[in-house]
């Protein structure tokens, strides 16, 4: 007796052991992540494993651990991304903005578009379901060496492709799965074979020993001589096959280039810096825009004149001169291999010194030096811009006659052009009037969930097919020059002027400048943030970009609260100059809210949506089906089980019985236990009976059979029958 | 319905005091007498044919008689003769064995063609007629019909004809090592079926047939039954497949067992354990099915593997 019960504690302490081991081998799974990522709630995630094994090696109810391990979730999740005070009204739009990006990105399938937020909960919750497993795996079922594989394979693969240095993990890692290994096996054939052990003898024969081999293994693995890989690192040796591979496939380099003479392919990602950017305000950076579509590429069909650049002279937007003046510098490094200027929308000033004079073609807005010896790269150019600021009511207005010089040139379109790329602009605009609405259904139109970002396995046109026609009707795949070549496409086939812009985007934010007075941010742009957008004409406004590509934001001219703005600066032309500052003060922290947001969307490089301030419910409607259906994979048994019986409560009719006897033998075939059709009732009650080492099922099918074969409709003994009919049910179910 | 029962259960004890291990047998047997059917038996000598029989009349109160089928045994030595009897000047029917509660017919393969015949029509009928005079025979009437398979020589096989008169065909089969030692066991002084008394009187057993008859067959059930009739005339092993006196048979045998079975109502398990006795004497396979060694029973299993079980009804 006593021994028996000290082999038990023995058996237990052992297990325990075991577990403690399966959690060390998981936190070995998330250290990768503290050395790739910049997860500051590494550590929370340490602590919050540690508690989901805890709970979990208790066996407490279910109920409550999953209540306490939820609750550890959600405040790890709270601590590290959600703004304070917790409950508080931007807390709750936090979540409610988080939601919907997270949701938009589930179903677009972008799955880099899932913010921080979301992939942490999805890993806590990980996490909690890893500690489930590894009970299962290592307690319940003492198997050890499928999880030390799984975990040795990670560990290689993570310092095999990434910049994850393994060497201490696989030490450990070796400490730790020799001795689970033995401790799994020494268990597994205690059960097996009822081996019984004295402590003190296990003591000296299996610890010991055990810790003397593991030593040795330890040491000689260290420090004995290794020789150099045979292989060369995968990594680059798969890089360079790949690009052999594809060299063919007509692949480019991302960037800027002059040369448009191609559309379409895949191109290759490239983070080479290309200049830095000092700017208060996040813009995106103009070089040039093309007039002529062939079908296949973007060509200029004006001869370059150049004249020198004066300030304001290349008025894109008109009439801003209201506007306040912001200076930015712009510093070119040695990955740009162009020497053109990039600029705001809003450019009005750039300082040009004596060893830099500047020229500048109006139709296409490229900036040069003048002198060909000049270059842009010798020193930062300083440039001030003012951020444009039109109302959509403005735009809306600008619907009068284009003059001819636009039209002659922005509505040229290619004569081979498919009718369907027409038809389909007259149908996306149709329900609009204005131009502006119609060239922002045309923009909105690619965000409809068909429309894909990529920029791997992009074809190029045949000679006879269309670029556009083959993005919009064929592919619905592609990057910024898709989107944005048939958006002006699309708008100049009905009857809008329209441009392709190339230049780049904002690129990161890198370094926070701001004083006290003066925001200021530097931002690095690189290959990578190459990008092409539309530019429209709307009349005495301008030429108003617009940005079609999918998961892009962050180039808007063009604010929606346009009635109260209008309605203040009407009013502060009447008004004293200190209301003019207040309103000015206002519009600033206006747009630094609009920044902070771009700023956030723009690392998700989520789709602006109209910020609406009506609570969105499907995201929560969405999240809360998921939920369920969590919940209903895990519990699936007792759900179903809850279900039956509450539908069954009580038999009124015959024909409850029969319904209810038939959804029973249906449950019984889902576990595999079915009836033939040349079976009797009788006969396969039996049989579940026997299966299940219970009574009940012939007990209740001879109360069917009593319905079905003596026509005896009387259920009088309804309780017995609905206690029965439960016994079976929660048997199966249990 | 309670007291029904017991009786029942004390026949079944009883006969088995005699027969030892025979259960299904016994129960089968009663079942066929109480759905006013007869048996045929077919078995080697000495299993305990002739014990059964007797061990059920005693029980039943019921008279037993017994006939030894030979080859020059005449029809009148079944039925009985009409006798001239001097003092009232007038024929006299003299009754033969085949008018009696419960008859032994041994051996009947061992007689001619006529006299076999002359016994079946008396199993039909429930009657005799000699010289124009028909007798009745009263209920209980249970014959139960013996046939050597193994000593074919000289024998006169029944036609499958006369076979269908038949509503279940048996087979005792061995006794196990166990049962075999128990008879010996219990062999030696008295044998047991002296000692055996009557558990019922006769008219109970017309009234149990009575209420066998009252036992409740749902449609769906008679519908089962049609269907695994039929489909014995689909079967391709199967030359003649089962008359419309099968189906009734099957059913009526189905009541008994039901009643049996202390049940108002018969239940497809009765048709499907019932089946093979009932129906598989009455196929006439095909030659090919008889040169593969296939059996009437195989057949019918084979058809009950095929019809749907009836699991559901339509309520209004």
């Amino acid at each position: 007796m006593e021994g028996n019960r000290r082999m038990q504690q023995g058996e237990a302490f052992l297990s325990f052991l075991l577990y403690v081991g399966g959690l060390l081998l998981a936190l070995e799974w998330l250290s990768p992540l503290h050395d790739l990522t910049d997860s500051e709630p590494f550590s929370l995630f340490v602590i919050y494993a540690i508690l989901c094994f805890g709970l979990t090696y208790l066996q407490l109810s279910s109920l409550l651990s999953f209540f306490i391990k939820m609750m550890g979730l959600l405040f790890i999740i709270d601590r590290a991304f959600l703004p304070r005070p917790a409950f508080g009204s931007e807390w709750f739009q936090q979540i409610q903005w988080e939601g919907r990006v997270n949701i938009n990105a589930l179903f677009n399938q972008n799955w880099h578009q899932l913010t921080d937020l979301f992939q942490t909960f999805l890993l806590l919750i990980l996490i909690a379901l890893m500690s489930y497993l590894l009970y299962f795996w290592l307690i319940t079922m003492k198997r050890v060496f499928v999880y030390i594989v799984l975990t040795i394979v990670f560990i290689t693969v993570m310092d095999t492709f990434t910049t994850f240095q393994a060497d201490l993990a696989i030490i450990r890692l070796l400490m730790v799965s020799l001795f689970m290994l033995v401790i799994g096996n020494y268990l597994k054939r205690v059960k097996q074979q009822g081996l019984t052990f004295e402590v003190g003898l296990w003591f000296e024969k299996v610890v010991v020993p055990l810790f003397v081999i593991v030593a040795i293994a330890v040491f000689v693995g260290y420090y004995a001589p290794k020789s150099e890989p045979v292989w060369p690192d995968p990594v680059p040796f798969l890089t360079t096959t790949a690009e052999r591979l594809t060299t063919n496939d007509q692949n480019r380099q991302v960037g800027y280039s002059e040369d448009d003479a191609q559309l379409g392919g895949s191109f290759e990602q490239d983070d080479t810096p290309v200049f830095r950017a000092n700017t208060p305000v996040e813009h995106y950076w103009r070089i040039e825009s093309l007039d002529t579509y062939t079908g296949h590429s973007w060509e200029r069909s004006t001869e370059l004149s150049y004249q020198s650049f004066q300030d304001d002279a290349l008025d894109l937007i008109y009439n801003q001169q209201d506007q306040m003046l912001q200076n930015a510098t712009i510093d070119y490094l040695d990955g740009a291999n162009f020497d053109r200027l990039v600029y705001p929308q809003g450019l009005s000033q750039v300082n040009q010194t004596e060893a830099l004079s500047l020229q500048f073609d109006h139709e296409t807005g490229i900036i040069e030096p003048t002198n060909a010896n000049d270059s842009l790269h010798s020193e930062p150019i300083e440039l001030s811009f003012r951020d444009p600021d039109l109302t959509v009511d403005q735009l809306r207005r600008a619907n009068g006659p284009t003059p001819a010089d636009i039209t002659s040139l922005y509505l040229q379109l290619p004569d081979d052009l498919p009718d369907r790329v027409r038809e389909l602009a007259e149908e996306i605009v149709s329900e609009e009037s204005t131009r502006y609405d119609q060239a922002v259904a045309i923009e909105q139109y690619f965000n409809q969930g068909d429309f894909t970002y990529q920029t791997q396995n992009i074809p190029v046109p045949e000679d006879d097919q269309d670029y556009v026609d083959q993005f919009l009707f064929e592919t619905q795949a592609g990057y910024c020059d898709n989107f944005s070549t048939s958006m002006v496409v699309m708008l100049r086939s009905v009857g809008i002027p329209a441009r392709w812009v190339k230049g780049f985007t904002s690129g990161e934010q890198i370094e926070d400048l701001s004083t006290a007075d003066q925001e200021m941010y530097q931002y690095e742009v690189t290959n990578g943030n190459a990008h092409s957008w539309v530019e429209v004409y709307f009349l005495e406004i301008g030429w108003v970009p617009f940005e079609p590509t999918i998961g892009f934001s962050g180039n808007e001219v063009v604010y929606e609260d346009s009635e109260e703005e209008g309605d203040q600066s009407d009013s502060s032309l009447d008004e004293e100059e200190i209301e003019q500052e207040d309103q000015e003060e206002e519009e600033s922290l206006a747009e630094e809210q609009e920044q902070e947001q771009q700023e956030e969307q723009e690392e998700t490089a989520a789709e602006t949506e109209q910020a609406t301030s009506q609570f969105n419910i499907w995201p929560w409607f969405i999240g809360l089906v998921g939920l369920s259906l969590i919940i209903a994979a895990i519990r699936w048994k007792w759900l179903l089980k809850k279900a039956i019986l509450w539908r069954w409560s009580h038999f009124k009719e015959p024909k409850d019985l029969q319904k209810a006897y038939h959804q029973l033998l249906k449950l019984l075939a889902l576990f595999r236990v079915k009836r033939a059709a040349n079976q009797t009732l009788h006969d396969f009650a039996q049989d579940v009976d026997q299966l299940f080492g219970i009574t009940s099922m012939s007990k209740l099918t001879n109360s069917y059979a009593r319905l079905l074969y003596r026509d005896d409709h009387s259920l009088d003994d309804d309780q017995a029958l609905v206690q029965y009919y439960q016994n079976v049910v929660e048997t199966i179910l249990s | 319905m309670i007291e029904t029962q017991r009786s029942i259960h004390e026949v079944l004890t009883n006969i088995e005091k005699v027969i030892i291990g025979k259960h299904e047998v016994t129960t089968l047997s009663l079942a066929a007498l109480l759905a006013k059917g007869h048996v045929l038996l077919e078995d080697v000598p000495g299993v305990g044919k002739t014990m059964l029989v007797r061990a059920l009349a005693k029980s039943l109160d019921c008279s037993f008689n017994r006939i030894q089928f030979t080859p020059d045994l005449l029809p009148s030595d079944v039925t009985g003769v009409s006798i001239y009897h001097p003092h009232t000047q007038q024929f006299e029917y003299r009754k033969g064995p085949i008018v009696g509660d419960i008859v032994l017919a041994d051996e009947i393969n061992r007689t001619s063609p006529k006299t076999q015949s002359a016994l079946l029509e008396a199993m039909e009928e429930s009657s005799v007629t000699v010289d124009g005079e028909t007798v009745m025979i009263n209920q209980p009437f249970f014959v139960m019909a013996t046939q050597n398979p193994i000593e074919y020589e000289g024998t006169y096989p029944l036609p499958e004809a006369q076979l269908d008169r038949f509503l279940i065909k048996l087979e005792m089969g061995y006794p196990t090592e166990d049962e075999e030692l128990k008879m010996l066991s219990l062999t030696g002084g008295l044998h047991p079926i002296e000692a055996l008394t009557a558990v019922i009187d006769k008219r109970n057993v017309v009234a149990m047939q009575e209420d066998v008859n009252r036992v409740y067959i749902d449609p769906l059930v008679q519908q089962y039954i049609i269907k695994l009739v039929r489909q014995t005339r689909q079967h391709d092993a199967v030359q003649l497949g089962v008359s419309p006196r099968g189906a009734i048979g099957l059913m009526r045998v189905a009541k008994a067992y039901a009643y049996i079975q202390n049940r108002d109502y018969v239940i497809p398990d009765d048709v499907v354990y019932l089946a093979p006795y009932v129906l598989a004497h009455r196929l006439i396979l095909t030659h090919e099915a008889k040169y593969a060694k296939m059996t009437g029973a195989q057949v019918i299993q084979t058809v009950l593997n095929q019809i749907d079980v009836p699991a559901r009804k339509d309520f209004n």
